[in-house]
């Protein structure tokens, strides 16, 4: 009964520390990064593969 | 950098140099496209034979049950693991900036997944080799390739993300690495644990699976393409990553505590199904989470009108916030007490299977497709593929949840099953007729894909580009500062925990109740209980492989609604040698838990030969492909299968009531055990035929025109539209049908024929109808009966009469005539009671010089002449009396 009370309240202190710790906003911050990779990749991929179908528009997006 | 190429089969080049292998993604792509139409193909097979039930004829592979098997494998393996594995070619070198693991590995994942697992596993279910395990049906063998397709998978997928911190891990990258895990870890218990533990104990991990196989392979792979296919479509980011990940661990540590929400108000520990219950309402709010964060990642996009990929996307997004909010709060016992077993389920099911997952598997695909320069692509079809698939889904999905509403209220009101069936057709042709703009659909995405110019994806892409799919691009620029480590630790300890998680999951609904469980059928077993004969267990066998499961339940709920129209709820030792169970999720006819004794063996083999000659409404496919030729002739196989039936139920009503007394006294502190041996009644079907005190009394003025409605439909199977006993399941039937124009009924010995049935002979009892429905059929049952004309009875005679009647028919029809002789407890079928039944002289002299098969009345032909048989049959029509 002590050690499920224990580990029980050990694992719920985890969580709300987690959950405190991941909403501060530098944290937040860092969280959200991927998707700004992602996005950039994904734009990037699309803007290449228009290239290849439309070579006219090379130099506008490379530039 | 290296330039894309424009030509099939090789492939294009990210930003930093990894190659798309454009030619697995269209190989498996066109694979995914092929398996979705014969899947649907299968389906729509299935669906009409609700309407013609004997479609297959006897061609066994067209059967109901195999067919059955093979949409559903086809549906998530071959159609969505396809789609999956398309997407997934695409998808990884650009969210992981590196190739995927080799190109051979993907041919031999190619040939595996499609030449060794989809295309042998659809021959083999039809074959008859497969296994009776829900969204599990492929055989074991198939499970073994299955399984290794699953490790390449994830050797080909998982590595190129190893380059990348964790913290640098986009959302679908996560549910990539997640599904693949997760579905290796899942897919062996789901497939191989019911096989080796018994009944109840393998019910829980099968419940376990199929959620595991919807939450943990379906939903993450198609969260994957929705947070990739929406913002690359929109070209602006994800609204929030930190929501998306909430929504992801939320997903993983929830998920795989749903499972026995399946077996709501089951013999499984209530613990663990609460623990279900409150877990699939906590995903509702996490998948809520992650509906809202991709809605609003759309949010100023003309989606309705702009990329199709994207179009596809939102509505798998919408479909999905639907089907999880309706799983969530079916899963309440309030609501699941009304709908399960109900097509409401189905509903639910082709929902999330053919609406969410299949919407984001050809949005993935055609996200994929549209950036292939070589590739065809036609965008008009497309765009008619969407509204007709949107449409069929749609109208598929409201018409099922309808037919599942109008099936429970019917089945919570007590009417007869057979309602629940007719009331339901008219919504299940709904359900065949949504096949047509699905299937119009898929050919168009089909044609779509294959027809058009070669680059007019990269043009109508480019189109949507230019006008920004009605959003602004945002900047990528970020100025967040860096807490990585800290961030990678977190990823790290929840990816651990999700696993650690998942088998505490396993352990917790899986392992723990099958512990309970086991003392359980320790402790309740009643004393000598015998397992299946050879026989029953091929039977057994018969009955797994057609499917018969998944139209009949063998489990009685712990409900009010089960209890009154079955019995006595399931007990966990009474599957104790079902492996794996046989309980079902679905009752398209009635549960077959309380089998035994229910039906004469002659009846069962009508049925199993002719279903609507005994049941006109019936829309159970014909097995007659088990018999030579007719019912009565049945081959070794229909032996078997009836042999298994009679064994559902067995064990338990032999040990009545003495075994229910002894376990009543070892678990008098479970409530829900004490629920089912407290029952009154163990074998509640309203068609067994049993001596019974509660016998109602009849109306004298039933209405015939009521009454010969029900007759049709109950009656005229065996007894014939008038009466005579020769209906179309009559010459099958020993003893034959009575021929009920040659016997006057008294009112109160209809009432009892009727409300108790006549044990020993096919004619069942017909409590399911009201005693108003009774007295009408009565009343034409006694306007079938042809008087006789009045014939002088000499005292002489007379005299004969009685002394022949003493001397050879009192042991058995009693001294009155009231078929209480002494023998008559002994004999199978009771003998006729004069009192209540007046034959005429024709029936008897019949009966006397013939016997009645199937019956202990033998010809008299060898002891009594045909004058002491006159005079006898003469003299027994006195006792009929003055009953009403």
């Amino acid at each position: 009964m002590i050690i499920n009370v224990v580990v029980i309240s050990a694992l719920l202190l985890g969580i709300i520390y987690i959950a405190i710790w991941s909403t501060q906003k530098h944290v937040r911050e860092r969280i959200e990064l991927p998707k700004q990779r992602f996005q950039e990749q994904v734009n990037q991929y699309d803007a290449r593969i228009m290239v290849v179908e439309n070579p006219g528009n090379e130099k506008q997006e490379r530039g | 950098m290296s330039e894309p190429v424009a030509s099939p089969g090789e492939s294009v080049v990210t930003e930093s140099g990894s190659p798309v292998e454009t030619q697995l993604v269209f190989l498996h792509s066109l694979a995914a496209l092929l398996a979705v139409l014969i899947a649907v193909v299968f389906g729509i097979l299935i669906s009409l034979q609700f309407f013609i039930p004997d479609f297959g004829g006897s061609w066994l592979s067209m059967a109901w049950g195999r067919m059955r098997y093979a949409h559903t494998q086809g549906i998530m393996i071959g159609w969505l693991g396809n789609a999956f594995l398309a997407f997934l070619y695409h998808a990884v070198p650009v969210l992981a900036g590196r190739p995927i693991t080799s190109v051979r590995l993907g041919r031999w994942l190619f040939g595996l997944w499609n030449l060794i697992v989809v295309l042998p596993g659809w021959l083999l279910v039809l074959a008859g080799i497969s296994q009776p395990i829900e969204w599990a049906e492929f055989p074991p063998i198939v499970d073994a390739f299955l399984i290794v397709a699953l490790v390449m998978a994830a050797i080909q997928f998982i590595p190129p993300f190893f380059a990348r911190g964790l913290e640098e891990l986009y959302v679908s990258s996560w549910y990539i690495i997640g599904a693949l895990v997760f579905t290796l870890l899942a897919y062996p218990m789901g497939n191989i644990v019911p096989e080796l533990v018994p009944g109840a104990e393998s019910a829980a991990f099968t419940g376990l699976w199929i959620h595991d196989a919807v939450g943990l392979f379906v939903t993450p792979l198609a969260l994957a393409i929705l947070y990739f296919v929406i913002p690359a479509a929109t070209g602006r980011p994800l609204f929030s990553h930190f929501l998306s990940m909430l929504g992801f661990w939320g997903l993983f540590f929830l998920y795989p505590l749903n499972g026995t929400h399946h077996y709501v108000f089951s013999v499984i520990p209530m613990s663990a199904q609460l623990g279900a219950i409150a877990a699939s309402a906590l995903l509702g709010v996490i998948v809520i989470i992650v509906v809202t964060n991709l809605l609003l990642s759309a949010r100023g996009a003309r989606w309705l009108l702009g990329d199709t990929a994207l179009r596809f996307a939102i509505m798998s997004t919408l479909f999905y916030l639907v089907v999880s909010v309706q799983g969530a709060l079916q899963a309440q016992m309030s609501l699941n007490r009304v709908i399960h077993f109900s097509d409401w389920v189905i509903g639910h099911s082709h929902l999330a299977m053919l609406g969410f997952a299949t919407f984001a598997g050809i949005a993935g695909i055609i996200h994929a497709w549209q950036r292939m320069p070589w590739a065809r692509y036609n965008a008009s079809a497309l765009n008619w593929s969407f509204w007709l698939l949107t449409a069929g889904v749609s109208i598929m999905f409201i018409d099922l949840t309808l037919a599942g509403l109008v099936e429970s209220r019917l089945w919570l009101a007590g009417a007869p099953w057979m309602e629940s069936v007719v009331q339901a057709k008219p919504y299940w042709l709904g359900r065949t007729l949504s096949a047509i703009p699905i299937t119009a659909g898929f050919l168009l995405l089909f044609y779509g894909l294959l027809t058009g110019p070669k680059g007019a994806g990269v043009q109508a892409l480019s189109a949507g580009k230019e006008q920004g799919n009605g959003v602004t691009r945002s900047s990528t620029a970020s100025t967040a500062r860096a807490p990585g480590f800290a961030l990678r630790m977190t990823y790290r300890v929840s990816a651990t925990a999700a696993i650690v998680f998942f088998c505490l999951s396993v352990f917790l609904l899986g392992v723990l109740p099958g512990r309970a469980l086991d003392e359980q059928i320790s402790a309740m077993t009643p004393e000598n209980v015998f397992g299946l004969s050879a026989a029953e267990l091929r039977g057994r066998e018969i009955y797994a492989r057609e499917g018969c499961a998944y139209c009949h339940t063998q489990q009685i709920r712990y409900t009010d609604a089960d209890m009154a129209r079955f019995g006595a709820p399931t007990l966990a030792w009474e599957g104790q040698f079902d492996t794996p169970h046989m309980w079902g999720t679905r009752r398209v006819g009635p549960d077959l838990s309380r089998s035994h004794g229910t039906r004469s063996e002659d009846w069962q083999f009508t049925h199993l030969f002719s279903p609507r000659s005994v049941v006109p409404w019936s829309v159970m496919p014909s097995y007659a492909v088990y018999f030579d030729g007719a019912p009565d002739k049945p081959k070794q196989e229909a032996r078997d299968l009836v042999a298994y039936l009679e064994t559902l139920g067995r064990a338990r009503e032999l040990a009545w009531p003495e075994g229910d007394a002894m376990s009543r006294s070892f678990t008098s502190d479970d409530r829900w055990a004490q629920m089912s041996l407290n029952s009154q009644v163990l074998n509640a079907h309203t068609g067994k035929a049993e001596a019974r005190d509660d016998i109602p009394v009849l109306s004298a003025a039933g209405n015939l025109e009521n009454g010969m409605l029900l007759w049709q439909d109950h009656c005229a199977g065996c007894h014939g539209a008038n009466g005579v006993g020769y209906g179309p399941a009559a010459a099958w039937l020993e003893p034959l049908p009575a021929d009920l124009s040659q016997h006057e009924y008294s009112l109160a010995g209809l009432a009892a024929t009727l409300w108790q049935g006549v044990e020993g002979t096919a004619m069942p009892a017909w409590r399911d109808l009201s005693v108003a429905q009774l007295s009408d059929l009565a009343a034409v049952v006694r306007s079938f009966h042809v008087p006789e004309p009045e014939v002088t009875v000499t005292g002489a005679q007379r005299g004969l009469g009685e002394t022949v009647y003493r001397d050879n028919c009192t042991q058995c029809h009693g001294d009155n005539g009231d078929g209480q002789g002494f023998a008559a407890a002994e004999l199978q079928v009771a003998p006729t009671d004069f009192t209540n039944q007046r034959p005429s002289v024709g029936a008897s002299m019949s009966a006397l010089q013939n016997g009645v098969k199937g019956t202990p009345m033998a010809p008299w032909t060898d002891r009594l002449n045909s004058d002491e048989m006159l005079a006898v049959s003469h003299y027994l029509r006195q006792f009929f009396g003055d009953s009403p």
